[in-house]
């Protein structure tokens, strides 16, 4: 059989149809990777907060402190050491940014859980300032033991945090995540006042997406227990604890926070699901019109095919395999493309993109299948009798 | 005997409300270089007939043998490469592919074959200088008289260079001028050894056939 040329007597005289078709799916494919990228980090806030198992701390990064500017290298190991010897804390070692204050002193020191940073998806060398820079990772139990605004000692084996007047500390910020989840807030204090400055959702590193609705602690001036999350899901010990916190604090469920971040993302962010839904829709009317229309102009190029002996599965497989081409060219451009629409070196949507295509494609096999397979050659040419 | 036809049966729709039995017990044998004319009225299960020679469908009942093969016990792929190499099949309405010009058209069955891309071709315009319409090559086959449409029908059934031609109504749209000489390239082959087989509603181009087999209501009448 004359594979090549049968095939190419599958698409239309000029391929100006398969031409549309195709570029309509590389647009439609450049326009959707970096929305499906997105929608594939929403989703799967959800799917990663079902693995939280309590709060963890970090000290947010921050630009206007490095260490080195306040103490020499040898003064910081020492300090680093002491760190270590903390039962928290799993590693040390310097980072550009992280701040808290050292024995009252007014020097400010930048540190960080660098596990959560790369959860975070941050490039960690833009962080850090040193080739040799070591993440201060601060174990999870630490929060267990200590809640945030408590006074963590570095002198008895624990890390000291100042937040009272007694230590003079001029200003700090703190931050705190859910494990394994892109949500953080941010606390920013000085010596006796403590504000709830943002809540957000870290979005490909380089944004941060406010949620402003957040609404579990509404006031600005607030205590620093008043945030408090809590693992367990039943009511009746959220009450009980809100109640022993009184007006200083208010404790949410993580479950129920989980919940209200991922609604506020929705609703405040939904045109990626809208546009998705909507290319998705269009593509598919596109591909599949395509699909029914080329059976319907070659119906009778199949009746003769058959006649003119071959037989019912080779000529379905000339018209699958002509859509397969199509389908394949159109992963390529796509591919090529790609580096146009995102980028690719942080790229995670790969699999939707191809998925995308070729759920598409199934569609349009499935049409081109059931709609060749209801043909009767025989009775087709008759028409004319 | 090239092709033996036994107690054949043809049910459309069998089982269903709108069952047509359009063949009832024919029998028919031809020998390799028969010419033989088929005539009876119209829905009488002429085109049918054909088509299960052709291997186009399969009957219902009977039993079909062609040159010692069981061709209904043929798979489809087998069916299929009967249909190719061992039937040339004119169309009772051409059944010419519009999309495409006259010498593709008579290419179709050779583009199924393993034939070379130049023999194809050689074939194709051989074919169609013998036919004299070597002419009309390039052209779009809706730019065709009924004629000459015909003409390709029968250039492209010949492609493959079959023992069989089966012709519906060759000469049903024709003028006499054409349909004589249509005929006469039938003849021809004949002579050179192909068997035909053709349906015809004209008594005088049925007198040209060397057997004449008449079917009524699905019944093949003796000769
Ligand atoms: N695919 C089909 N489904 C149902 N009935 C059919 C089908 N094909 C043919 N028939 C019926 O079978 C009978 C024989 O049809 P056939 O086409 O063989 O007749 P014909 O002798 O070729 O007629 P004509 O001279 O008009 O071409 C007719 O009654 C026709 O309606
Ligand atoms: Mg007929």
């Amino acid at each position: 059989m004359k594979l090549l040329y049968m095939l190419k007597k599958q698409y239309s005289r000029f391929c100006l149809r398969e031409m549309v078709v195709v570029a309509q799916i590389v647009l439609i494919v450049l326009l959707f990777t970096p929305i499906l990228s997105k929608l594939d980090r929403l989703l799967s806030i959800d799917q990663l907060a079902k693995n939280i198992q309590g709060p963890a701390l970090f000290f947010q990064a921050d630009d206007y402190y490095f260490m080195p500017e306040f103490l020499d290298a040898q003064e910081y190991s020492v300090f680093f050491d002491e760190i270590r010897k903390c039962d928290a804390v799993q590693e040390v070692g310097q980072t550009s940014v992280a701040g808290c204050a050292i024995n009252g002193e007014g020097a400010s020191v930048y540190f960080y859980n660098d596990a959560l940073l790369k959860h975070l998806r941050l490039q960690t060398a833009n962080y850090k300032s040193e080739e040799d820079a070591i993440p201060v990772l601060i174990n999870q139990s630490l929060t267990q033991k200590y809640r945030i605004g408590d006074h963590i000692i570095l002198d008895n084996g624990t890390i000291f945090f100042p937040v009272s007047s007694e230590y003079q500390t001029v200003q700090f910020q703190v931050a705190g995540v859910l494990k394994n989840n892109d949500y953080y807030y941010s606390l920013v204090g000085g010596a006796s006042r403590i504000t709830l400055e943002s809540i957000g959702y870290r979005d490909d590193g380089l944004c941060m997406i406010a949620l402003g609705s957040f609404n579990i602690v509404p006031v600005l001036d607030i205590d620093p227990s008043s945030l408090l999350f809590i693992e367990t899901e039943c009511s009746d010990t959220v009450n009980q604890i809100n109640a022993s916190i009184g007006h200083l604090g208010h404790a949410e469920s993580i479950e129920v926070m989980r919940k209200n971040s991922l609604n506020n993302i929705l609703s405040t962010n939904p045109l990626p699901f809208v546009t998705a839904v909507l290319m998705t829709m269009l593509c598919l009317a596109s591909v599949c019109s395509y699909a029914y229309v080329s059976v319907i102009r070659l119906r009778e190029n199949f009746a003769m095919y058959y006649i003119c002996g071959l037989s019912r599965k080779k000529a379905l497989a000339i018209a699958i395999i002509a859509l397969l081409l199509l389908l394949i060219i159109s992963l390529l451009i796509s591919l090529v493309f790609l580096p146009l629409s995102v980028d690719v070196t942080q790229y995670n949507g790969l699999p939707y993109s191809i998925s995308m295509i070729v759920s598409l494609f199934v569609f349009a096999f499935a049409i081109i299948f059931t709609q060749y397979s209801s043909i009767d050659p025989i009775k087709l040419m008759r028409k004319g009798d | 005997m090239l092709i033996e036809l036994n107690q054949i049966d043809m049910k459309y729709n069998k089982g269903q409300e709108n069952e047509v039995h359009a063949l009832k017990q024919a029998s028919l044998s031809v020998e390799q270089g028969d010419f033989v004319g088929l005539v009876g009225a119209s829905g009488s299960g002429k085109t049918t007939f054909l088509q299960i020679i052709g291997g186009m469908i399969r009957p219902t009942g009977g039993d079909y043998f062609f040159d010692g093969m069981n061709v209904r016990a043929m798979k489809d792929s087998q069916l299929a490469r009967f249909r190719n190499q061992k039937i040339g099949y004119v169309l009772q309405d051409y059944g010419l592919l519009r999309d495409r010009n006259v010498l593709e058209n008579v290419c179709l069955p050779m583009m199924f074959s393993h034939m070379k891309w130049h023999d194809v071709e050689n074939r194709a315009m051989e074919l169609l200088t013998e036919l004299h319409i070597d002419h009309l090559k390039a052209r779009r086959v809706n730019q065709l008289s009924g004629g000459q449409s015909q003409l390709v029908a029968v250039a492209r059934a010949l492609a493959m260079n079959p023992p069989v031609i089966l012709a519906d109504e060759p000469t049903g749209s024709l003028d006499s001028n054409t349909s004589a000489h249509l005929m006469e390239s039938l003849i021809k082959l004949n002579n050179a050894g192909t068997t035909i087989l053709m349906v015809t509603h004209n008594e005088e181009i049925s007198r040209q056939c060397k057997r004449i087999v008449r079917i009524r209501d699905g019944r093949l009448l003796a000769e």
